[in-house]
């Protein structure tokens, strides 16, 4: 191993409706602010990790990001595994490129146009898309949203608990985050009775246990120490990594108990010599409220069953003992495929997260799913150069 | 398209006989149909019917419609179930003519066949 790797830019567009930008679009103006951030010139990009539009898919996404962009690095390739989990894999994939000397400087980024974009009639990403078995599953009425709802209604089953108790309290606590957050699409303060007024999709599941998706994307800029310690700006470090793939369908996922997750944790811990106790603040993928439960408890953050009243003791807030997604998650931030968890764990991690700065924040956990719990993955980053 | 992986287990509903792949090396079945036995690599692969008895693994009720399949669109609210029938496999079916609130885990049903837009598609009903 060598000296790792930093993150060392970040860029985000409006989160919202950009109804006449495609996703390209949308990507080409992350980057830019990445790198603008970053300070350093774009000749200096030398691998770019780029995960095209799932609304409207295209092929041979990351030339055409180059393209657009005038970049002419050396390696260009797309990362499609799903939610958070692609971008922690560009993450891990740069950094062993990084570290091997075949790369100083990439940027990795996604965006989607997932709100103005989608066909008519379908609501959030349809499964169709993404599962490849819509032969097996779509003809029952199935979605991305079904999915999650049976491996929700699981949950409830195992650990005998009620939406109210393990859910509501997961979904109040993004949206307090997000009315902190002026990149946030949700931001009207809700309570209990919102929730309980809010309409069934599909039961265990409420409105408000659903993310919206938004139009957005987000890019970050990562480099070797030698590059980050050149340039005017906080780095954040890479500490450690870990994933498990699993399967794809619903039908096929593992019990609650034996999802990716766990393993996904154990390896991003070891590989950091860190352990759950010694982190300041997570960013879990939450494309239901479901997803961070599973998650907070497969990390070992707290017990099986136990994250809705670490939710309801406001456990999760950006004050609390263990700060959930302080920019509001994609649950009230809305869903940039995870892409902007990664950009709040280092906003923390800099200091610059303004009133909903987690104190003395040194060490961030970035935890996600790739379609429903199919692969898993976590990564551990830490302020300042390792 | 027609693949030669998928069509039997259509042709077997159609024929309200449902079949699924069974490995002839370690004898396990698998659902949905796959290239190999995903457990062992075997290529001797054999349709064999199922019993059509199962138990709902875990459910949801539909009450928003949504998605892509403009059918179950029109008849919200619906149940949909993860199924682990008795051959060891578990597959995703409508459990139906029952009320929707009525389905529970581990409750016993029971493989038939309905008529909807798509054709004959295999269905659940609880079991007695």
């Amino acid at each position: 191993m060598g000296e790792g790797a930093a993150i060392v830019g970040i860029g985000e567009t409006r989160v919202g409706k950009h109804p006449g930008r495609n996703a390209l679009d949308l990507q080409c103006e992350a980057v830019r602010k990445a790198i603008a951030d970053a300070g350093i010139d774009k000749a200096r990009i030398d691998g770019v990790y780029a995960l095209g539009s799932y609304i409207q898919p295209t092929q041979l996404h990351g030339l055409s990001v180059i393209e657009c962009l005038g970049l002419r690095p050396r390696l260009a390739g797309v990362v499609d595994v799903g939610g958070t989990v692609a971008f922690i894999t560009m993450v891990q994939n740069a950094m062993a490129a990084i570290d091997a000397g075949r790369l100083e400087v990439a940027v990795c980024v996604y965006g989607d146009n997932a709100a103005t974009h989608r066909a008519p009639g379908t609501h959030g990403y349809v499964a169709q898309m993404t599962t490849g078995a819509e032969e097996f599953e779509e003809i029952f009425g199935s979605s991305i949203v079904v999915s999650y709802a049976l491996l929700a209604r699981r949950y409830l089953d195992l650990y005998g608990l009620e939406p109210e108790e393990a859910f509501a309290p997961i979904a109040l606590a993004m949206r307090r985050h997000a009315t902190l957050n002026d990149n946030a699409a949700y931001r009207k303060p809700i309570d209990i009775e919102d929730y309980r007024a809010s309409p069934w999709i599909a039961e265990p599941f409420r409105r408000l246990d659903c993310s919206p998706v938004v139009d957005g994307a987000g890019a970050f800029v990562i480099a070797s120490p030698r590059v980050a310690r050149g340039l005017d700006v906080e780095p954040v470090s890479y500490l450690g990594a870990g994933s498990q793939a699993t399967h794809k369908i619903v039908s096929l996922t593992p019990d609650i108990p034996d999802l990716g997750m766990a393993e996904a944790g154990r390896r991003a811990f070891a590989e950091a010599g860190l352990t759950p106790g010694d982190v300041d603040l997570l960013t879990v993928h939450d494309g239901f409220t479901a997803s961070i439960s599973i998650t907070v408890e497969a990390l070992g953050f707290c017990g099986p069953g136990e994250c809705g009243r670490l939710a309801e003791d406001g456990g999760l807030g950006f004050d609390g003992a263990l700060p959930v997604n302080p920019h509001g998650g994609l649950l009230s931030q809305g869903h940039v495929g995870g892409m902007l968890h990664v950009l709040e764990a280092v906003r923390q991690l800099r200091g610059d997260a303004g009133p909903r700065q987690v104190r003395d924040a040194e060490i961030a956990a970035i935890s996600g799913n790739g379609n429903i719990f199919s692969i898993c993955g976590a990564m551990l980053l830490g302020k300042g150069l390792a | 398209m027609t693949l030669d992986r998928t069509s039997p287990f259509w042709q077997s509903v159609d024929a309200r006989a449902m079949a699924l792949p069974r490995c002839g090396d370690c004898g396990r079945f698998h659902f949905y149909p796959r290239p190999v036995c995903p457990e062992c690599w075997s290529d001797d692969l054999a349709w064999q019917p199922v019993g059509g008895r199962g138990a709902v693994w875990s459910y949801t009720v539909v009450r928003f419609a949504h998605g892509a399949h403009e059918g179950w669109k029109t008849r919200i609210p619906y149940v949909v179930a993860l199924i682990e029938l008795e051959e060891g496999v578990r597959m995703m079916g409508n459990v139906i003519d029952c009320p929707v609130d009525s389905v529970r885990a581990g409750m016993a049903v029971e493989l038939a066949y309905r008529e909807y837009e798509d054709g004959l598609i295999p269905v659940f009903l609880p079991a007695g």
